[in-house]
């Protein structure tokens, strides 16, 4: 494609989205759930992609920061219940570390509800599904980040 | 406090201090003297390492400048084998920050005796080296008029956190009729040891200096909930935080000054952040230009999230901005909000864990 065909382009024409949620999700537990969710065919919204990690001990912040700016709505973080991390305690790093870097999204300007933070274990097909379509639909009450549009320093 | 004694200044409180710390060295309590001295060929006084009697009498551990944060300088210092013991000069900032790097094993806070001061805040360099053109004594002046005290950097004059904490010898200013006397107060185990060598006598704190160091407190919170609210407001949007980092150059000196950004190799610093022409075309073509150097936002949103919780608010950034970005407001600001969160305060003790490794199936923190 080439630039100027490029610059027509609108965000989420391509896919026809109105929203782009991003799930960053575990290997061992919620991606399983997607699965899961799949196998038995219960609808989650299409405005989410999937991003696999073999923890949430893995997602650095800068993970997340990079999400925001180059113009998602919305990241879901999804990784095992406390105790049940197959590393022992990725999924507890990742927890004191959003803890601490809300304050650095909100001097951002990125509203505190973009970013979710959920536990949610390899047979939870169920919550997946309730989770993913919840945050969807805060996340468009929100309407689309600034970010998105937004010509960044 | 009851660990505190008067010395007799004799005009020169700055003196007094060098007698204590050239004392130190001569009794081998210690083998050197880190603190301010003005060298041969300019009047900023700068960290220095000083070994000889004679230039730890000449020193300037009072001058109101911070040209450097000494923290870091101190921990490398410390990092040295123990037949090197050193006395370390610093303001309570430079003395926080110096604890938050030993708990990255960044210093060996065993080889140093911490001393700090009551500080009024410190000048800005330019403006250190203007007012002493004018003031031959600004050392000694600056203690004793308030007028001199306001120039203080903005930082400082919000700052809260002016007596030292976790400190051996603390020197006492507040209160005080500074051309009469100073106070040396003394702390820890390694306190009462050195107060015994010294010979410090255990006197009474007076209600002056009570009242001082309380009405300082005042203003200093007042002007500090005033600034926290004002950048709050200002910049806590997607549009305020462009426009008050839309001037960055790029230059990595709000990373380089800060003492407790503590890699060597910075993240943002290194290949990783380099793109192909192509990936910058593309960049370029989604929202029709694309301004170079690229992300900026990136780089001050990973700063804030990797040390907002250990800013020890110096305002070592502000000050070597040269795009006058006033990122120790959003710094201690945004680290005001993640310490709270995360039940912290930087530099309180070395004891404390840094908030990331604290972490339990129950609960952080």
């Amino acid at each position: 494609m080439n630039t100027q065909d490029n610059l027509k382009r609108h965000p989420g024409e391509e896919t026809g989205q109105d929203l782009n949620v991003l799930a960053l999700v575990c290997n061992w537990c919620t991606y399983t759930a997607a699965d899961l969710a799949g196998v038995t065919r219960l609808k989650y919204p299409t405005q989410v992609k999937l991003i696999r990690f073999m923890c949430t001990g893995m997602i650095d912040v800068r993970y997340i920061l990079r999400c925001f700016l180059e113009g998602a709505d919305g990241v879901f973080i999804g990784g095992c219940h406390p105790g049940d991390c197959h590393y022992l305690s990725g999924n507890l790093k990742a927890r004191v570390r959003i803890k601490g870097l809300r304050p650095v999204l909100e001097m951002a300007g990125i509203p505190e509800q973009r970013l979710r933070l959920s536990w949610i274990g390899a047979s939870e097909g169920k919550k997946l599904q309730e989770e993913l379509t919840g945050f969807t639909s805060e996340v468009r009450k929100l309407g689309p980040a600034s970010f998105r549009q937004m010509h960044l320093v | 406090m009851h660990n505190f004694t008067l010395i007799k200044t004799k005009g020169d409180p700055g003196r007094t201090v060098n007698s204590l710390l050239a004392g130190l060295v001569e009794k081998e309590l210690v083998q050197g003297v880190l603190t301010l001295a003005v060298g041969p060929f300019s009047s900023l006084p700068m960290p220095s390492l000083l070994c000889s009697i004679e230039q730890i009498k000449n020193s300037s551990p009072l001058a109101p400048a911070a040209g450097v944060s000494a923290a870091v300088h101190a921990a490398r210092i410390s990092r040295g084998p123990e037949k090197f013991r050193t006395a370390a000069v610093l303001r309570p900032c430079e003395l926080r920050a110096l604890v938050e790097l030993a708990k990255l094993n960044q210093a060996r806070l065993e080889n140093l005796v911490l001393i700090s001061m009551e500080c009024p805040g410190r000048l800005e360099n330019r403006r250190y080296l203007e007012l002493r053109s004018e003031h031959p004594d600004l050392d000694v002046d600056y203690y004793l008029h308030p007028d001199l005290q306001a120039e203080a950097s903005g930082t400082c004059l919000s700052c809260t956190d002016f007596i030292p904490e976790y400190v051996h010898l603390g020197i006492c200013l507040l209160g005080l009729d500074l051309k009469q006397e100073i106070g040396i107060s003394w702390h820890q185990e390694q306190g009462e040891e050195l107060a015994r060598v010294m010979e410090f006598v255990s006197g009474q704190e007076s209600d002056s200096r009570r009242q001082a160091i309380k009405e300082l407190e005042a203003a200093r919170k007042n002007a500090w909930l005033n600034l926290q609210e004002k950048t709050a407001q200002e910049i806590s949007t997607p549009e305020g935080l462009q426009k008050a980092i839309g001037d960055c150059l790029g230059c990595f000196n709000c990373q380089r000054a800060c003492p407790v950004c503590f890699c060597r190799d910075c993240v943002s610093s290194r290949e990783a952040f380099e793109q192909d022409p192509e990936e910058l075309y593309d960049r370029g073509a989604r929202k029709g230009s694309l301004r170079l150097p690229t992300d900026l936002t990136m780089f001050h949103l990973t700063r804030l999230a990797h040390m907002a919780h250990a800013c020890v608010g110096c305002g070592q950034c502000s000050s070597v901005c040269p795009s006058r970005i006033p990122l120790a407001d959003i710094f201690r600001t945004t680290g005001a909000s993640t310490q709270e969160e995360l039940g912290y305060r930087p530099g309180r003790s070395p004891d404390e864990p840094v908030p990331l490794v604290r972490f339990s199936e129950e609960k952080d923190t």
